[in-house]
Parts: structure tokens; sequence; C-alpha cells
């Protein structure tokens, strides 16, 4: 058989050069994906000589991590979504909702908001440092008011609500946990997830924060917290997006992505838990390119390579622990403000390639999105691109429909080849947190950044209606507008009514609590005792700015701005 | 006579997350032989300071949240407070249909989602007089 394979080889090989580069005089090409490998012009079952037979829901998990794919259970449509106060959110959140925003099944409200960069860091909206930032690119959340705005009549058992906050994780954890304590639901009865992976925000757009140590420590207490009390909440959202945001090639992304868990996971069982009480609970945010079949390879490559390295590394017993549950966001950076109908195209390539590699989740990107936050009828649109494909189309019928392929069989082995060599470099360097703290992973960032827009610059890397195929008229969308001024000041009226409802006597003392707690909480080892007193103080009140203002005034610095910034 | 070497100030404002562009016009800019002098974390009072004490020539800011309208009326005002013209260039995800509110407010060029970082350095170059 091999030898067979082999002379067909040959002989395609040798129509190349006869007829192609002797009598045609044809230059051939030279392909290197986003990843850097270099491609061939086809694949035969030579190429995949060494994988060996698998079934979905098999270790480890290279076609899926269940048994049936879409035919039981189709992907969620989960729209990040959030502007202005929090009750236009709410509009956006139900109007979404009734154009087919869901999670697994129809009657499961997803609420997967974005929050304004002031919540990200802990500034209440009166605090003057959140001056000109309130209700942009979300709401604020400072009080349980506002969690009261977002979330009043959803079933919080059937409502996935899951915040962007960044830094501010934990006491919006806590405040969600009291917010439905009040509904007289218990923790363990919630489901959603907390981003809680702040050094990814950190080190790719460059807002400070806590110092890392601080992030970490947070990081550290949530984990523990849901491992015992919430065990259908995802503690952490693994963000591979922001770093294909930047520029790191798919394999870059995986293995950063990668490196990180690992140092979390080491961690974890540093604060006393083991690693089956809390790794099935890692959820995602995977980066999607126009590299389509890269991609594709990416996300197998990421299932089989998380399987393998929780089962022999970490010795992890729970099959859960193993399944690596996806959630694609397509690419932001892919949009261009020109010809911007182009950017469904886009968006629907990117969601294809998600649901060829049977991802769990999807996030579209609206067309209009290159000039700001989406109008309704562009995240309709959006939507649509989602129902298309799983209603329209035979996609869903069968499970990793290009499993087998010789290409793609071929490509996910050097993905994840590509990717190892990555996690094996950052932990050479000392690790995620260290790569992060001494600049390293920021300058293979920026190098990457740089690359490419020498490759847009030069036409080596062509962008349709960007750097070629111009549009002598211009189309333009209108913008979708968010009233900064009046969302504002809606904000801080209503946080400080909300301040001047509360007994004094008993914000302060929980205030003291949680800067004691804090002050304790000098390793990572005594894990668990931050929490309590972040609880107790959503219990009486207190705002997330004067939570997160004890917790920076007892670790040093207030909005931490990291070195790399200063040049 | 010796040319001036022209010295610009790059300013990213508060919360402002997005720094993909201002990584590729600090490295334009200074691949074109300008010296640039990046504060991030800054607010209109902190910017016209440091363009002030360091003598530059031009500033660039950058704004992706949508919140390019109000801190280019804060800063063009906080300009004005300290009588100084300094010209001001803006890049970001910023909506054509603003441009024309921000070159009323005084702005010299508005450098939207799809400018190149060329465009900024050309404009950058005539603008301090380095243009033959």
């Amino acid at each position: 058989m091999d030898n067979h394979v082999m002379n067909l080889r040959q002989e395609w090989e040798k129509e190349l050069r006869d007829t192609y580069e002797k009598k045609l005089r044809f230059t051939l090409p030279k392909y290197n994906n986003e990843s850097g490998i270099e491609l061939k012009y086809v694949y035969d079952p030579l190429d995949i000589g060494d994988i060996s037979p698998e079934m979905p829901g098999q270790y480890p998990y290279t076609r899926g991590i269940r048994a049936l794919g879409y035919q039981y259970m189709p992907w969620m449509i989960q729209m990040l979504h959030g502007y202005g106060t929090s009750e236009e959110t709410r509009h956006r959140t139900d109007f979404l909702l009734k154009e087919g925003m869901r999670g697994y099944k129809e009657e499961q409200p997803v609420i997967l908001i974005e929050v304004d960069p002031p919540t990200t860091v802990g500034l209440d909206p009166d605090d003057p440092k959140a001056f000109g930032a309130v209700g942009l690119g979300g709401p604020s959340v400072s009080t349980l008011e506002d969690l009261d705005n977002l979330l009043k009549g959803y079933d919080l058992t059937k409502t996935r609500f899951a915040p962007n906050t960044r830094f501010t994780c934990l006491p919006i954890l806590a405040m969600y946990v009291v917010y439905a304590e009040q509904r007289g639901y218990k923790p363990g009865e919630l489901n959603g997830q907390s981003q809680n992976d702040p050094l990814s925000r950190w080190i790719t757009t460059d807002i400070g924060g806590p110092t890392p140590s601080t992030q970490f420590k947070l990081r550290m207490e949530l984990i523990r917290y849901c491992s015992q009390n919430m065990p259908q909440w995802n503690h952490t959202n693994l963000c591979g997006y922001l770093y294909g945001e930047t520029c790191a090639d798919p394999a870059q992304e995986l293995g950063i992505v990668m490196a990180e868990a690992i140092e979390s996971i080491e961690a974890g069982i540093k604060a006393g838990l083991n690693p089956d009480d809390f790794v099935s609970r890692f959820s995602s945010q995977v980066h999607i390119s126009m590299s389509f079949f890269e991609e594709i390879a990416k996300l197998r490559a990421w299932r089989r390579l998380w399987a393998k390295t929780m089962k022999e590394r970490f010795h992890c017993q729970n099959p859960r622990s193993l399944q690596y549950r996806m959630h694609v966001h397509t690419g932001g950076s892919s949009l261009t403000m020109e010809q911007p109908l182009n950017n469904i195209t886009r968006a629907a390539l990117q969601v294809l390639a998600s649901v060829l590699s049977g991802v769990q989740s999807l996030h579209t990107c609206s067309y209009d999105e290159a000039i700001g936050l989406p109008s309704e009828d562009a995240v309709r649109t959006a939507i649509r691109v989602n129902q298309i494909i799983l209603h329209e189309t035979d996609i869903p019928y069968v499970s990793d429909p290009l499993g087998g392929s010789y290409y793609v069989e071929w490509l996910t082995n050097k993905v994840e080849q590509e990717a190892t060599k990555v996690i094996n470099e950052v932990e050479g360097r000392g690790g995620f947190h260290k790569c992060v703290e001494d600049g390293w992973l920021r300058r293979l960032l920026e190098s990457q950044m740089l690359k490419w827009r020498q490759q847009l610059d030069s036409g080596e890397r062509t962008i349709v209606g960007l750097n070629k195929f111009k549009a002598e008229e211009k189309m333009a969308v209108p913008p979708f507008v968010v009233r900064a001024k009046e969302t504002a000041e809606i904000a801080v009226e209503q946080v400080k009514k909300w301040k001047a409802n509360r007994n004094s006597a008993r914000v302060t003392k929980a205030i003291d609590d949680v800067k004691d707690a804090m002050r304790k909480y000098d390793s990572i080892e005594k894990a668990g005792i931050l929490m309590p007193a972040l609880l107790e103080a959503a219990r009486a009140k207190c705002t997330l700015g004067e939570m997160m203002g004890a917790i920076y005034e007892v670790t040093g610095g207030r909005v931490y701005a990291s070195e790399y910034g200063r040049r | 006579m010796e040319k001036h070497r022209p010295k610009i100030l790059l300013a990213r404002f508060d919360l402002d997350g997005h720094d993909k562009g201002i990584v590729f016009i600090m490295n334009a800019l200074r691949n074109a032989g300008m010296e640039i002098v990046y504060i991030h974390f800054s607010n209109s009072k902190e910017i016209v300071k440091s363009a002030i004490q360091e003598d530059v020539d031009l500033i660039g800011i950058t704004s992706s949240l949508g919140q390019h309208l109000l801190v280019s009326s804060m800063l063009m005002e906080e300009l004005n407070n300290n009588r100084t013209n300094i010209p001001v260039i803006i890049g970001g995800v910023i909506p054509n249909i603003d441009v024309p509110k921000l070159i009323n407010m005084g702005i010299k060029k508005v450098f939207g989602p799809g400018s190149t970082p060329q465009e900024a350095v050309a404009f950058a170059s005539q603008i301090t007089g380095q243009t033959e």
C-alpha cells in the first residue's frame, strides 16, 4: 500500500516538473501559513501514517469532546454585548434573545456582557478617575441595583451570566452571589462564568490594574471559592482571543494559553485543590482568523493537547477534566471599515471554520464593528450567520466532517507540534507569569503586530477593500452612538443614591474586614480568606469601587501601570 | 543648516485599552527619524503639561473607546488655557461622520480605521516642516 501511494506521489511530482515547470514555465509558489508552517500543494496517506484511529467523545478528543455533536446539541449563540446604562444593556439583551441568542437550549438565556472600563478596574462611576469612560463599551456595574437592572425577571438557575470584568471578577462574583441570594438562589444553582484571566488582558491592552501578584491572588481565591461552592460556574475564561487580536499566530495563541493554564493549575494545587476539582471548569475564548484550515487544525489540536496535558501531566481522572469546551469569538481585527458588508463574509467563514471544528459556542462579530459598537441590524445579521449554517445547510449532520482529511490531520499534528514549542519556550523562560512581568511576551506580541503591519503595507498580505480591490465610492454604515454624557450622569446619580441609602457603620466595618482579609492573604496557600469578607461587603451594600479600593489600598497602588508601557 | 529632528508626543487616555494603532504609528515615526515621547494612562492636563515640558512639535492621540469627541475637546481646551498651539492629530476607531466635528475643534488631521502609518508619517513630516 505504502509503495503504491509512493508511486502515485512520485508520478504527481513528475507531472509538476514536466508540465508546469518545464512546459508551462510556471514558477511554483511557496506557501507558509500564519504559524510559519510550510505547506505542500497536496497531502496523501503517507503524510498521516502516524495518526491513531479515534472517534468523537474518545480520548484525546481531537474529533470532539462528546460522542454526538450538533446532532444532539447545537452550539451556543452567545453575543457579547453591552453599552450605555445597565437599563440600555438590558434592552439589548432582550433584543438579542428575541433574535436567537441562546445557550445550548432555546429557553436558556445567555448574558455575556461587556462592562465599561471603570468597572473593569474597580472605579465607581462617580470616581473622578472614571470620568470620560463611563458607559463606553458596556454599562457601569458597581452596585447590586445595576445587577438587578441587567437580570431582573430571569430565572437565574437557567440563565448563563458571564460578565467580562477583567480585574474585578472576584468582587463582581461576590456581588452576583449576594444578588442571587437575595432572590432566593443558592450559589450552587448558579451558572455562568467569571473572566478571571486578568494577566492576559493586562498584557494585551495595557490598562493598569492591581499588581500582578495581587491579580494572581484574586484569581486563585475565585477558583477556590467556585470549586467548593459553585460547581456549575466556569471560574476562569482562558483568553486566547486577545493574543490573536494582537497578531499572535494560531500556534502561538494555543501555546501561550496552554502555558498559562499549566501555571494556573500548578497554583491551584498549591492553594490546596486537587486538579480534578477545578480543571473541568476552565472555559475559553478562542480567537479565529482568516487562516481557515490552520484555524480548524488549531481547534482540533487544542482539544488534543489539553487532554494529553491534563492526563499525563496532572493525572486527572475525571473525563470532564480532559474535555476542553471551546467558545470562539470571531476576529474583530479581521474587519474593515471599508466596504463593511464584506465583513459578513469574513464572519461567515470564521463561523464555518469553528463549526467544522465542533466548538461549543460562538460569538460572531457584526459588520459595523470596525467603526464602533454594533447596531441592532448588524448584530441581528451576525446571529443570522449562525442560524443559516445551523438550519439551512447539511453542516451539522456529521461530526468532525474534516476528520481523516490528509491535509487537516497533518496540519493538526503540525500545529500541535508548533504550539508545544511555544509552551516549552515559555516554561523555559520561567513560566507565563514571569514572561508577562519581564516583558518578553509583550515584546513577542509587538514584533508580531509590526510584522503584520509590514506585510500589509508592502502588499504581501491582502485585505480586500483595504489594500486591494478598493472601491471608488465610499459606502458607510451609520455608526452606533452611545449617549456618553447622559449615560455617565445617570450612572453617577444612581450610585450616589445607592450610597445614601445604606447603613454607613456597616459599610465601614465591612470594608475594614476586606482590608484585614487582604492583609492576611500573603501567600497562595491562604486562599479562601478573602471571599467571605467580600460577600459580607456586598451584603452591606458596598460598591464595587469600595471593595476594589480596599484591595488596592492594602496591596499598594491603584490602577497600577505596567512597565512595558513606559518607554 | 542642520534640520531640526521632529519631536512628537504620542498619548493614550486613561482606561482605553486599544494600543495596536499607536504601536504601528510609533514604529513608523521612529523609522522616519522622528523622536517619540510616549505617555499612557494620561488625561488632557498631563498630555499638555508633558508636551510643553518636552517642547514637542506635534501631539498624536489615540481613541478607540468612543470617547474621541469628549477627550479631544478637553485636550484642545487645555491647550488654549496654556496659550499654546502645538498641532494635534488623532487616530483610532473614529467614524467618518465625526471627522468634521474634530476638525472644527482644531484637530489637524484624523486617522480613522483603514489609515496607514505612512499617511501619518507624511502628515507629521509636513506639519513639522520636514517636507522639502
